[in-house]
């Protein structure tokens, strides 16, 4: 039988030196095998604070994850969202049209107005509502996109600037955002490095956007605000990855933004 | 039908196990001391068992490794988000720890440490446990499924079934969503009048210890203490608060006339109320209150069935539902304050640190903690000498005392950064003038005190 003269704990027959302060093992019962009561050992257990590591016993995530939280379930907050927004936004829409139509007899600004009421609304709801299925938001989301800008220009009676600028410009809206979620989808904790990847992404497209401007309007690239806020992002989007990779332990956003 | 702070909980559950990264709130008791503990009052309280024989460093962490997975709200370690600390599950094991040279020692915030150690000495098993996550049911718990483990490792036959009767949790048992659960959210609807506020107690006068932590432990027959308190008509802990505050009395009246004029004369002692007897909850994590006793000695010099008497009836009314839940309810709202909720975490810890030196330090003198009489199966009961309770460390209030009882011997327990030992004499000696017998052991050598 092993001891550690230190602590006076019995150690496997194969080790030589205590896994809990480092001591060489005897073989020889030490006095400190007997302690108790209110004994405790003279000096510290030195500096071999690396021996006594976690082992390799892997814990369920599902044992922690059924804990009791709140009175509402999240589907029913959501719910309750969606019905508030859809209210708020109604009554927008049920005070702006009959204005319009009363004052002009026709639709004038209201179009517009209705326009960014729907299409606020349908940002604001559809995460709600299809919660927990990113793709699914980003087919609705998507094309409605696209839709919006073709409304637009039909509504201002010039097609020409939706084709030149207003679909080149939300086609790379879509194309950036269906990346960014590629890209976020594959991380496995998704917190500080979501956000730098969203801030990366919109660095990316305001080069693109510019670009489109410049070809459009003078033919020509020539690329000067975008680079300016391109500078200004990826730094950021750098310190948040180092943050959340070497910082806060991978948190997500979930944990660290709670409120 | 009358609403009450204590009404049934609300079933809704959300379930957490879509989450990619799961985590624990702090519950209401955890908020605190997570914001406030450090090196003065670390909030690290301790238990200890005793063996027939030197520990087996292979089972005991054999049987860490089984029951981590069973105690998934204790394997966790602190995480500091933006407006609130929160606790992350270590998807490792602990391992066991070499003894400390002094015990309670503060458990600093570490990536991938667990706010719990197990530590082994020669005999002893020694876990100590960060009130951020448990409270001392909560670690007896632990504790207790721990011992049985071990000696299941050591080759003890123990049936699961009389584990499961006795309340011991094993590793082959599933863990229940009660047992993580936040008692205080669970029992807690809506806001009440608040507690009145309570004024600044008599705080032991001298110099604390930068240093260690005194352990100062008694042990007595179980039966002589508690007849005497029957006889006397109140509980043990009851008569033990009583004889803490008689010590105070003592204290104070021994103090020269200018530091006495200057200090306050409320004496005050907490004593934490489980609430698990009263609400029932399976949670191991925090689900305590505090009632109080107190004393004015600007009423005069009391004596000791005086002192009894009012300790008595004041528990009494102290642990009335009705001034729990108010004390809850009050608790909690806080935590759910509008105006306090988006306070970034660093400014939040200085807010809850100045209501603490407030509200909560301040206001007592000490504390009394009972953990009640511990039990095992037969078969590992008896290979058990003893069970140790020592409270956490508090430079303010100095002095905290600890019972708890095993097989048929009360253990006493004073854990002090007192640079004097006035306060432990005063409490044994008078225990002993009360006909009570107590072997008593002290974890450092008497030398000499200065003046």
């Amino acid at each position: 039988m092993k001891y550690c003269p230190r602590c006076g704990v019995e150690l496997e027959e194969q080790v030589d030196r205590c896994v809990l302060c480092g001591q060489l093992a005897v073989r020889t019962r030490p006095a400190t095998a007997d302690a108790a009561g209110l004994a405790y050992p003279k000096t510290p257990a030195g500096d071999v604070s690396g021996v006594a590591h976690g082992s390799d016993v892997e814990i369920g995530a599902d044992a922690f994850a059924r804990v009791v939280r709140d009175s509402l379930s999240e589907a029913e907050r959501r719910r309750v969202a969606v019905e508030l927004l859809a209210v708020s936004f109604g009554s927008a829409l049920l005070v702006t049209v009959p204005i319009d139509l009363f004052t002009h007899g026709a639709f004038t600004w209201s179009k517009f107005s209705s326009l960014g009421v729907v299409s606020t609304w349908l940002f604001l709801s559809i995460p709600l509502i299809l919660a927990g299925a990113p793709w699914l938001q980003y087919a609705v989301l998507a094309p409605y996109l696209i839709l919006a800008a073709f409304l637009l220009a039909v509504f201002r009676n010039d097609l020409g600037s939706f084709l030149r600028y207003g679909f080149p410009v939300t086609i790379a809206v879509d194309a950036l955002a269906a990346s960014t979620l590629a890209i976020v989808a594959a991380f496995r904790r998704k917190g500080l490095n979501a956000v730098a990847v969203f801030l990366c992404g919109l660095a990316v497209l305001s080069l693109f956007v510019e670009g489109a401007i410049d070809l459009n309007a003078s033919g020509a690239l020539s690329l000067d605000w975008s680079v300016i806020v391109a500078i200004a992002l990826v730094p950021v989007a750098g310190l948040l990855f180092h943050l959340h990779y070497r910082v806060v332990d991978q948190a997500s956003l979930r944990k660290l933004f709670r409120l | 039908m009358k609403r009450s702070a204590f009404s049934s909980h609300r079933t809704e559950r959300r379930d957490a196990s879509r989450l990619s990264d799961p985590y624990y709130r702090l519950d209401n008791s955890a908020i605190l001391t997570a914001a406030i503990a450090d090196r003065s009052g670390p909030f690290v309280f301790r238990l200890t068992c005793t063996l027939d024989h030197t520990v087996d460093l292979g089972a005991l962490g054999f049987a860490m490794a089984r029951l981590a997975p069973r105690f998934p709200c204790l394997n966790v370690r602190m995480g500091h988000g933006v407006f609130w600390h929160y606790l992350d599950p270590l998807r490792r094991a602990p391992v066991p720890e070499a003894e400390r040279v002094w015990p309670a020692e503060p458990m600093p915030y570490r990536r991938n440490q667990p706010l719990f150690r197990v530590m082994a000495y020669g005999r002893r098993i020694a876990c100590e446990f960060h009130h951020a996550i448990t409270d001392g049911t909560g670690a007896m718990a632990y504790l207790r499924a721990l011992v049985c483990d071990y000696f299941v490792q050591k080759g003890v036959e123990l049936d699961s079934e009389e584990l499961t009767r006795m309340g011991i949790a094993h590793a082959d048992e599933p863990v229940s969503i009660e047992e993580c659960e936040d008692a205080y959210a669970r029992y807690f609807t809506h806001p009440l009048p608040p507690p009145p506020p309570r004024p600044q107690a008599f705080q032991l006068p001298g110099y604390r210890r930068h240093e260690g932590y005194r352990e100062t432990v008694g042990s007595t027959p179980l039966a002589a203490i508690h007849s005497q308190a029957r006889s006397r008509g109140t509980s043990i802990t009851g008569f033990i608060a009583a004889v803490y505050l008689a010590a105070l009395q003592d204290v104070y009246e021994a103090m020269p006339p200018g530091p006495r004029r200057r200090a306050s004369r409320l004496l005050s002692v907490q004593i934490p109320v489980n609430l698990r007897t009263r609400y029932p909850s399976r949670s191991v994590r925090n689900f305590t209150l505090l009632a109080s006793a107190t004393l004015d000695l600007g009423l005069g010099h009391w004596n000791f069935d005086e002192i009894l008497a009012r300790v008595h009836h004041e528990l009494g009314l102290g642990v009335s539902n009705k001034e729990l839940a108010r004390q809850l309810g009050r608790n909690v709202a806080g935590e759910r304050n509008a105006l306090g909720r988006p306070l970034f975490l660093p400014l939040k810890s200085l807010v809850l640190r100045r209501i603490n030196a407030v509200m909560g330090v301040g206001t007592y003198s000490g504390s009394v903690s009972n953990l009640g009489q511990v039990t095992l199966p037969e078969a590992v009961a008896s290979r058990v000498l003893s069970i140790g309770f020592l409270p956490a460390r508090s430079a303010a209030a100095c002095a905290n005392l600890g019972v708890i009882s095993w097989r048929d011997t009360l253990y006493l327990s004073i854990g002090s950064l007192a640079m004097k030992r006035d306060l432990e004499r005063l409490v044994f000696t008078r225990l002993a003038s009360l006909g009570l017998e107590f072997s008593v052991a002290c974890n450092e050598a008497f030398e000499r005190e200065r003046p």
